[in-house]
């Protein structure tokens, strides 16, 4: 299978500020593919990169077989980003904005567009200066889909979005995906990932710290454990505590399912609730195992 | 199309600083023949305050004959208003995406970073072509309008001065904008102020001689345009290589340089 994006060993400092340090990472053509990582990770350094709108120190980028540093045109013609500032000029009218967008592709795209704008609810006629993040957000998902790009980076896509309109955005990317489009997003919102991404880089620091597919990285032996009644965690190997209340206790368990078993047959309790661990939770393990070494 | 963007989103700017200035300059010929008797007497005031004459280069022009009074009257306001708007078109035309976070959509646009740059710069040389156009066609049609004779060749020598002046200022404006990832009209106005003030100085003191060589202002003088019916061309040659430098280099930096958010 080719590869949409192949980063080698990219490292990005700016003064002595943290960038990347040291970041592989291959996305398939067609893969639906999550970046996740808390605020000031590298995720942007990273897709701005790719971008080539800086220039890393070391490493190479290649976006649908080209090297960024080299066919950044090429590359540029065939992509559909989003930034997650999604700012554009103040005086100009939404329209204005698309219609800057599609001629720089060369395209006509005003059937996209319309069709686009409907979906999303955009008023076209409105200026720049009156919209909200959120309403900026959907001017930018059309200047990103208009010219149906065989790539899409999209970076925090959906901050900003209503619920609503994360659904009608993510079907228009679960479309697209069919069609053979490739996405990359940038999120630090795991359920989102959890729910429509094949494959997932978790970036912490600057560093990739998993790279995996989403199934296997949800998979795990730690189990997520509720029990009402009581207000105190059994003793057993294997526990952490995630809250304790006056009620109500939860805990992971990683361990022989069998001692946690017997353990509860000790406890009086009202209710008892075992779950696998969202990915939300796992990312929040994988972040403090980090920090413990 | 980044050029015709750039002249419409600088389109308000233009009109305003076009109307203000070529308005004003128009406005002042139109009152000549009803300043001219008072002109006389100030010049023969003016006349035994001979630093701030020659500061004003009224030491050469006479401000009572309606040639100098366009000169040092007229070309006061167009040279230092001129300038400033130079000033505020260059330094803002780069840094101002960065400064308004629009540099994440313009540069993933698909076009090459340097074709933006230069379709920005050839926008600048357009806006600025345009508002001395506009002031020479106003200049021109004052002339007859007060019934004064119309100097052709002097009048056109000085509004070519002043037009490469304003284009040395933008591009110094150009210059800074390449280098800082906020906008800094200020500084871009600071140094066009700076530089009208060297060339009043370096006319009275002369150990500010040296600063002719430095300030486009002193070229594009009407004191020495006007009577000389000449452009010094050393110092024009001077002004011109440092305007193309100060845009290749600003040019050449800024396509290699980080982009901000």
């Amino acid at each position: 299978m080719e590869n949409a994006i192949e980063i080698s060993d990219l490292v990005k400092t700016y003064g002595k500020a943290r960038g990347v340090s040291g970041i592989s990472l291959n996305v398939e053509k067609g893969d639906f593919y999550g970046f996740i990582g808390p605020n000031g990770a590298g995720k942007s350094t990273t897709i701005r990169s790719m971008l080539g709108l800086i220039t890393p120190n070391t490493g190479s980028i290649k976006i649908l077989g080209m090297e960024t540093s080299k066919d950044k045109v090429n590359i540029l013609k065939r992509i559909g980003y989003m930034p997650s500032e999604s700012m554009f000029y103040p005086q100009m009218r939404v329209s204005e904005i698309i219609k800057m967008s599609a001629d720089a592709y060369k395209m006509n795209c005003s059937k996209q567009a319309e069709a686009l704008c409907d979906r999303l609810k955009v008023n076209t006629t409105k200026r720049i200066e009156e919209l909200s993040l959120g309403n900026r957000k959907k001017i930018s998902i059309v200047c990103a889909m208009q010219h149906t790009p065989d790539l899409y980076i999209l970076d925090e896509p959906t901050s900003g979005l209503d619920p609503l309109m994360q659904k009608e955005f993510f079907s228009l990317l679960t479309e697209a995906n069919r069609l053979g489009a490739t996405v990359f997003f940038s999120s630090h919102v795991l359920s989102e990932i959890q729910s429509y991404c094949n494959n997932a880089a978790i970036i912490k620091e600057g560093k990739l710290i998993a790279v995996d597919s989403v199934s296997n990285l949800t998979k795990t032996n730690a189990r997520k454990v509720t029990l009402r009644g009581i207000a105190k965690v059994p003793a057993i190997d294997g526990v952490k505590i995630l809250t304790a209340e006056e009620n109500q206790v939860s805990f992971m368990f990683r361990g022989n399912v069998k001692t946690l078993i017997a353990a509860l047959n000790e406890l009086n309790m009202n209710d008892v609730i075992i779950e696998e661990p969202s990915l939300e939770e796992i990312f929040l393990h994988f972040y403090e195992k980090e920090e413990t070494k | 199309m980044i050029f015709k963007h750039e002249l419409k989103a600088n389109f308000k700017t233009f009109l305003i600083w076009t109307s203000i200035i070529a308005g004003m300059d128009f406005g002042f010929m139109l009152m000549f023949p009803s300043l001219q008797d008072s002109m006389d007497k100030a010049m023969s005031a003016y006349e035994s305050m001979s630093a701030f004459s020659t500061a004003f280069g009224m030491d050469r022009l006479s401000m009572a004959d309606p040639l100098g009074y366009y000169g040092v009257y007229i070309g006061a306001i167009l040279s230092l208003g001129g300038a400033l708007f130079a000033a505020i078109v260059g330094t803002g035309i780069l840094s101002k995406e960065e400064g308004g976070h629009t540099s994440e959509f313009l540069y993933t646009l698909p076009y090459s970073r340097l074709n933006i740059v230069l379709q920005k710069v050839a926008a600048v040389f357009v806006i600025l072509f345009a508002f001395n156009a506009v002031n020479l066609l106003l200049g021109l049609l004052s002339f007859p309008l007060i019934h004064a004779k119309l100097m052709l060749q002097e009048i056109l020598l000085y509004h070519a001065a002043q037009f490469m002046m304003h284009l040395e200022i933008a591009a110094i404006g150009i210059l800074l904008s390449a280098f800082t990832k906020k906008i800094s009209i200020g500084i871009g106005l600071g140094i066009a102020m700076l530089l009208y003030f060297l060339d009043m100085m370096s006319r009275v003191l002369p150990q500010l001689k040296f600063g002719k060589y430095i300030t486009p202002f002193y070229y594009a003088n009407a004191a020495d345009v006007m009577p000389t019916r000449g452009i010094d061309p050393l110092l024009l040659g001077i002004g011109i290589g440092l305007t193309l430098l100060c845009i290749v280099i600003g040019g050449l930096y800024y396509n290699k340089r980080d982009l901000a958010a």
